[in-house]
């Protein structure tokens, strides 16, 4: 295990640390642009260099790995320079684009620039020009004239994504990305191209041109495509999702995120139920509570969840549906299966299916499917659905209308499977809760948006019929819901809903149906 | 106490003190204050000074920005001599950032700050005369103002909202014919001095109302935490300018005008003849000033020229950064004192290494004279709080930041 000191600070790490990653764990700040910890190291930049007591030239702390009695300077008046050179020469041909180039504000080149150089140019020629809004696949856009060729693009398509289909052409000074002749940046994570690029030359056809990046408002959150449930952090501003981007999370998805889960907010952005409709009418949530306590008033009663549900919509409706509807049959539906591959993407399209699972659990039950639902005969019918996309929705279309009274939560007009009553549903951008992946590791996932006045959290309306009832449920929020779920839910037991972090954890005693998939 | 609750000789009337309210919102008090009188007929028994009615939260709205962004706040300060509160400020956070500025930049602040005490002693002296009646002298003072606006409109754009001071250097560089816009002002200037100073100096209705009125003596101006022209006025010479020299004032020469009795009469007489010595100081600075860049070099404190910022990357993005992530002062902590026009005005920067200021706290010198107010005014009639107020020449905007 050796020892070094960097700027005077002493450090012990594993055989095979980079110098870099020690100084990260310093907190001592060494500017880079190729280095990426999530990438193989190239060293091409030659903006981490730093002064060492076992070489006379600089070394590039990115690659040089530590050694015993190694001493690194970070800030000597060498290394000043050596940063400035290298800064002055990828500006000499770097396009003045900062006024439309997306990356403003979150630029690597700006940040470096100002804190490392600020001295005026030195060029006095006419700059290079190279291809300018070039689209390159189905959602990235090539500025070739802003690369500066660290290369992270190119190692990102061959390690990560397992498809090289970027590449550094022509030579010297007319160097820059693209890629091969008739190809396309067309791998299922091709955004991630564009957040690795530290600078503007590599941006997402999604997000160009839409809003300045020192506008947008974060918010942690998980992304519900499908069972990974990456963490992302969903930009907004005014009230609007701009652009989600992935966040790094070890337990889950690292640093990456696919271009599908990016990209699903738009489904949300339209063609919204607002209010609660009885057959096509808009009707006050009064009426539609008592319609509701109609639907679970019947001999028979199936109550169809989805796993795009929270762990905490889903406690409160199944205890709900339980207290007062005992009778009833919870069956899970959801979309079906899809594609899947061993980086990131999974088959199965809920994000919260293992969640379900936990929560069913804890009232007795398992899970089960839409199908067992087929052989259903009833007179006196009531359905009850959660959620829009159902893998089975032609079979939930049937037994709806056999019911007498219906009624489906639906965030868009493409819901309700023609129930006669439609409920306003909050889309997973809108809601506080926890989420399951397949993994077993739950996941904090946060309201981003305000949904409109009319849309309420799904357990909000359930317990509105608890109380319509007589029952009230002693629970304001979803940290209640979450430390009552707690006491019938054992994988959970110990957790407390504020702390469950940036990461998740991963649950004790949690099967993992799948293999781990790498990445 | 009540005279009630003493004992009531047979057939007195039954009287109690007057409690009379002057201000907040009075012609004569200058921005906003109000002084509660306890009154004895015309004789003011006690009185309790109220400020705050102009607080608009200054030091609270500093810590929200960058640290340029504080500038046009500090015009709102002290407003009759808002460039002396630029040149403060800019100081301060230099201090702090412990870079130095150019000469030609050292000896445009020493010139600004003069031409503004000018406009701030004109106010009060024209005020001073206003306020017991002698109306002509008043627009006389204003007449003289007004050429030395059109030469603070001409160097920074604005009469009164300047924001002419940048950290590292000022706006832009003087225009061209600034001298010849100076001597103008200067001429009209001392016409109207001449008049005013015919109609008021030895006018008995002035000396009546102000020669051993609101009296302070020096040791307990001292003790109050005067500064400027009341302190100056009560004896004790005590001036930033010499006794902390900044900006090269102590390459000038010039006087500083000391008083003997703290009245009102030697602080009106302090202020004239601090107009003349500023005239004195303006005219070393025309003679010394050198040719040479106005702002310093650095783009990381001061913008980069416009050229630069439209034609190349590395003045784009120095524009850039600077004014989205602020100049990234060091952490620690300043304190910076100029000569106002009341007085010492200190500005206390405080930094936590980011682009925004942590605490940003203005010594105001009339909150130090406030304090004294109804000490200077016990015991005297009610028509004399109106040229004693005036004399101390409290700024609202100062004082309650």
């Amino acid at each position: 295990m050796p020892t070094l000191k960097i700027d005077g600070q002493e450090i012990t790490v594993e055989p095979g640390t980079r110098i870099i990653e020690a100084a990260d764990r310093l907190g001592i700040p060494i500017p880079r642009f190729c280095y990426h910890k999530g990438l193989s190291v190239a060293g091409n930049c030659r903006m981490c260099l730093v002064e060492t007591n076992k070489s006379p030239k600089l070394v590039p702390s990115c690659y040089e790995v530590c050694q015993d009695g190694l001493e690194v300077k970070t800030n000597t008046e060498r290394v000043r320079e050596a940063r400035r050179a290298v800064l002055e020469f990828i500006l000499l041909n770097h396009p003045v684009d900062c006024p439309i180039c997306d990356q403003a504000g979150e630029c690597d080149l700006q940040d470096l620039y100002f804190a490392h150089d600020a001295k005026p140019s030195r060029h006095a020629f006419k700059k290079l020009h190279k291809p300018k809004a070039k689209v390159i696949g189905p959602h990235v856009i090539l500025d070739a004239e802003r690369c500066i060729n660290c290369t992270r693009c190119v190692r990102f398509c061959e390690e990560i994504a397992k498809a090289p289909r970027l590449t550094q052409v022509h030579r010297g000074e007319w160097t820059h990305v693209d890629v091969f002749p008739g190809q396309e940046l067309d791998h299922p994570y091709s955004m991630c191209c564009a957040d690795v690029c530290p600078v503007g030359a590599l941006t997402t056809r999604d997000f160009r041109f839409k809003c300045r990046v020192w506008f947008l408002k974060g918010t942690y959150s998980v992304c519900a495509e499908c069972s990974r449930g990456c963490a992302i952090r969903v930009d907004t501003f005014n009230n609007a999702v701009q652009r989600i981007v992935p966040r790094y999370n070890p337990l889950v998805n690292n640093f990456w995120a696919c271009d599908e889960g990016r990209l699903a907010y738009h489904r949300f952005e339209k063609d919204r139920v607002n209010e609660p409709s009885i057959e096509g009418t808009k009707v006050h949530r009064s009426e539609a509570i008592g319609y509701l306590l109609q639907v679970i008033g019947h001999k028979d009663v199936v109550v169809v969840l989805t796993p795009f549900l929270t762990c905490e919509d889903a406690y409160i409706a199944c205890k709900v549906i339980k207290t007062f509807a005992p009778q009833a049959k919870i069956v899970v539906g959801g979309r079906g299966q899809g594609f899947q591959d061993d980086i990131l993407i999974r088959a199965d399209k809920n994000p919260n299916r293992a969640g379900l699972k936990v929560v069913l659990a804890g009232f007795g039950l398992n899970l089960e499917g839409v199908g067992a639902l087929s052989t259903l005969q009833s007179e006196d019918l009531g359905v009850l659905v959660f959620g829009e996309e159902h893998a089975d929705a032609e079979l939930i279309k049937a037994l709806v209308a056999k019911a007498m009274h219906s009624a489906a939560f639906a965030c868009t007009g493409k819901g309700g499977l023609g129930a006669k009553a439609v409920i306003p549903m909050p889309s997973p951008y809108e809601v506080n809760g926890t989420f399951i992946n397949e993994f077993g590791v739950i996941q904090r996932c946060r309201k981003a948006v305000e949904p409109e006045c009319g849309i309420l959290p799904v357990w909000r309306t359930m317990k509105d019929i608890s109380e319509a009832k007589g029952v009230a449920l002693m629970v304001n929020n979803e940290q209640d819901v979450f430390e009552e779920m707690k006491m019938v839910c054992k994988p959970l037991a110990s957790l407390h809903f504020s702390d469950i972090g940036e990461f998740g954890i991963k649950l004790e005693g949690f099967s993992v149906e799948s293999s781990e998939a790498k990445a | 106490m009540t005279k009630d609750t003493e004992a009531l000789k047979e057939g007195d009337l039954y009287t109690t003190y007057l409690h009379l309210n002057m201000g907040p919102s009075h012609p004569a008090m200058h921005g906003t204050v109000r002084i509660y009188l306890k009154l004895d007929g015309e004789t003011i028994v006690d009185s309790d000074v109220d400020i705050g009615y102009l607080h608009r939260g200054f030091e609270k709205m500093a810590e929200s920005g960058t640290w340029t962004k504080v500038i046009p706040y500090t015009d709102r300060l002290n407003y009759v001599s808002p460039l002396i509160n630029n040149v403060g400020y800019c100081g301060a956070v230099e201090k702090l950032l412990g870079i130095d500025i150019t000469e030609r930049c050292k000896f445009i602040r020493v010139f600004v700050s003069e031409i503004s005490r000018i406009v701030d002693h004109l106010t009060a002296i024209g005020a001073c005369a206003l306020e017991v009646a002698a109306y002509t002298p008043f627009l006389w003072c204003m007449q003289a103002r007004e050429e030395f606006y059109f030469l603070i409109e001409a160097i920074t754009g604005a009469r009164v909202t300047t924001s002419y001071v940048r950290i590292g250097g000022v706006r832009w560089d003087l225009p061209e014919d600034w001298v010849e816009r100076y001597e103008r002002a200067e001429k009209k200037l001392f016409e109207m001095l001449k008049d005013v100073e015919a109609l008021l100096t030895r006018n008995r209705i002035f000396i009546d109302r102000n020669a051993g009125v609101g009296v302070m003596k020096a040791e307990d101006a001292i003790a109050w935490g005067f500064t400027g022209p009341c302190l100056r006025a009560a004896g004790v010479d005590y001036d930033v300018r010499k006794a902390q020299p900044y900006l090269g004032y102590d390459r000038l020469e010039f006087d500083v005008p000391v008083g003997t009795e703290g009245d009102n009469y030697d602080r009106y007489l302090v202020r004239l003849e601090e107009i003349r010595q500023s005239v004195r100081i303006i005219r070393q600075v025309i003679k010394q000033i050198p040719e040479g860049p106005v702002n310093i070099s650095d783009w990381r404190i001061v913008l980069p020229p416009k050229e630069a910022v439209y034609n190349t990357i590395e003045g784009t993005i120095a524009n850039f950064e600077n004014v989205m992530k602020g100049i990234q002062v060091p952490k620690g902590e300043a304190y910076y004192a100029v000569e106002g026009g009341n007085g010492e005005v200190g500005f206390y920067v405080v930094s936590d290494g980011s682009g925004k200021p942590y605490r940003v706290h203005v010594r105001p010198p009339c909150f130090a004279i406030m304090q004294a107010l109804s000490d200077m005014i016990k015991g005297r009639l009610v028509a004399d709080i109106i040229p004693t107020f005036d004399s101390i020449n409290m700024i609202g905007g100062e004082i309650d930041r």
